[in-house]
């Protein structure tokens, strides 16, 4: 069993009846979570990827070489226009989030952070986080190979709110933020980040029917370490090689 | 009153008094790259531009020093850095930050003629904080809102598949990925300037259910086909 199953099938556990889950076109792994939730664990589970409703199950390097593919093999896909109203009036209850940092409020950043000398980074920017980590019902986070980087006191720019129950309360927010972080070493709820429960869970073993399904069907090109420190130059090998044959 | 059929240079020669210039497009799709590329070659300067998800558009204009101010959610940090990049390290560019709410609440203020629109993205952010955002009241609930300010653009360069000799611009037929952000952007322009690659009949148009931008709403359209628009 490898880490990016686990912490797959962790994200998949997450998903609950009638979820709304949005995902993004970026996150191969929040995408192959998804995939195996609807599979194997909530049939009525509803994905939205890339504004793309309820796309079959999906090569997730097909999904990063032509984002466009899953409009084609889909029979809805809303606008951008149509999404954010959707997020703004509470409808998407879930979303899989892989952010640079998460503190212990919740609070995330994919905007930029300090390196060891004290001079700014840029990331690649905030997309909608700022308006999922306030809307959306509940947001995951999950890295893998995060080291300490990832989990920080407090994250070096708040691209995302946090919990804040006090802001939340003022603005009537649908969203809680984020719920529950995921790593390799296991699974912490918001109140366990802060050091208030204990230490983390350990994640479920992905079963190897499971893994087959991930194997041959979501992941066959082994492109999910991209999302990862230890595999990334691997994955990105796999990754070219697909879209050369593809082009 | 319908656009004016132009040529590339004639047709950004509207927008060299421009300031505020949105891009259409997104990652690599629609890209107004022949236009920004003559944009880029007149000189232009102290552009403040929008761009949804920035990409090698921006990046045309960035490598002509053209940009002072880019305002997006998203900037690919390529390896080995873009111009963009260098501009943003150099302090040549000042990023400007936005979630897609503020994005895109901005355009449709501005689109409706509005001075603001409520939204509820983005709170508590520090995104948010730095744009200054302010609180509002709803005067019949109460309820507590940000006001993104309206975010009007002198200039919008679209790029579509076709247009009609009447000047209908037709948008992806097929619904994708974040289709209707260039709808959004040029509702958000005084001038909407628009390259296509080719000259679409007026038959495969009429009662096709096209989702379009209607000819009042463009001010030029620049056919990439013909010779020497390029």
């Amino acid at each position: 069993m490898t880490a990016i199953e686990d912490v797959c099938w962790a994200l998949a556990h997450e998903c609950r009846h009638d979820d709304v889950l949005i995902v993004g076109v970026a996150t191969p792994i929040a995408a192959a979570a998804a995939f195996v939730a609807r599979e194997l664990l909530v049939r009525d589970l509803t994905i939205i990827m890339g504004g793309t409703v309820d796309p079959p199950a999906t090569d997730v390097a097909a999904l990063l070489t032509d984002p466009f593919a899953v409009s084609r093999a889909a029979e809805v896909t809303l606008g951008q226009g149509d999404l954010l109203t959707l997020l703004q009036r509470g409808t998407i209850t879930l979303q899989f989030v892989s952010p640079a940092q998460v503190d212990m409020t919740g609070a995330i950043n994919t905007s930029r952070v300090r390196s060891a000398t004290g001079a700014w980074k840029r990331l690649p920017g905030c997309l909608a986080l700022p308006d999922t980590a306030a809307l959306v019902g509940r947001l995951v986070a999950y890295r893998i190979d995060g080291g300490d980087r990832f989990l920080v006191d407090t994250v070096d720019h708040r691209t995302g709110m946090g919990t804040d129950t006090a802001v939340r309360t003022r603005f009537g927010l649908s969203g809680a933020g984020v719920t529950a972080v995921i790593t390799e070493h296991g699974r912490l709820t918001i109140n366990e980040i802060d050091g208030i429960s204990g230490p983390a869970t350990p994640l479920p073993h992905m079963p190897a029917e499971v893994a087959t399904f991930l194997a041959e069907v979501v992941d066959p090109h082994g492109v999910l370490g991209l999302e990862t420190r230890h595999a990334r130059a691997e994955a990105g090998a796999a990754l070219a090689r697909f879209a050369g044959a593809a082009s | 009153m319908g656009p004016e059929f132009l040529g590339i240079d004639e047709a950004v020669a509207l927008a060299t008094d421009s300031t505020t210039i949105g891009l259409g497009g997104v990652l690599q799709r629609r890209r107004p790259m022949d236009l920004c590329a003559a944009l880029a070659a007149s000189g232009a300067r102290e552009l403040e531009v929008s761009s949804f998800l920035a990409g090698r558009e921006t990046e045309v204009l960035a490598a002509a020093g053209a940009i002072s101010m880019l305002t997006t959610g998203y900037v690919d940090p390529q390896s080995p850095p873009t111009a963009t990049e260098a501009g943003l390290r150099s302090g040549q560019i000042e990023l400007r930050e936005v979630s897609e709410h503020i994005f895109v609440g901005g355009m449709r203020a501005a689109a409706a003629g509005l001075p603001f629109w409520p939204t509820l993205g983005a709170v508590g952010s520090e995104i948010a904080e730095r744009l200054a955002l302010r609180e509002a009241l709803c005067p019949y609930s109460g309820r507590l809102v940000l006001a993104v300010p309206a975010t009007p653009l002198d200039v919008a360069f679209i790029h579509a598949e076709a247009a009609t000799r009447a000047g209908t611009v037709l948008v992806p037929p097929q619904r994708e990925f974040l289709d209707d952000a260039d709808l959004i952007l040029a509702a958000a322009a005084e001038i909407v300037i628009v390259s296509v690659d080719r000259i679409a009949d007026d038959a495969e148009v009429i009662g096709g259910h096209h989702r379009s931008l209607a000819p009042f709403q463009i001010r030029a359209i620049v056919d990439l086909s013909q010779e020497g628009a390029r």
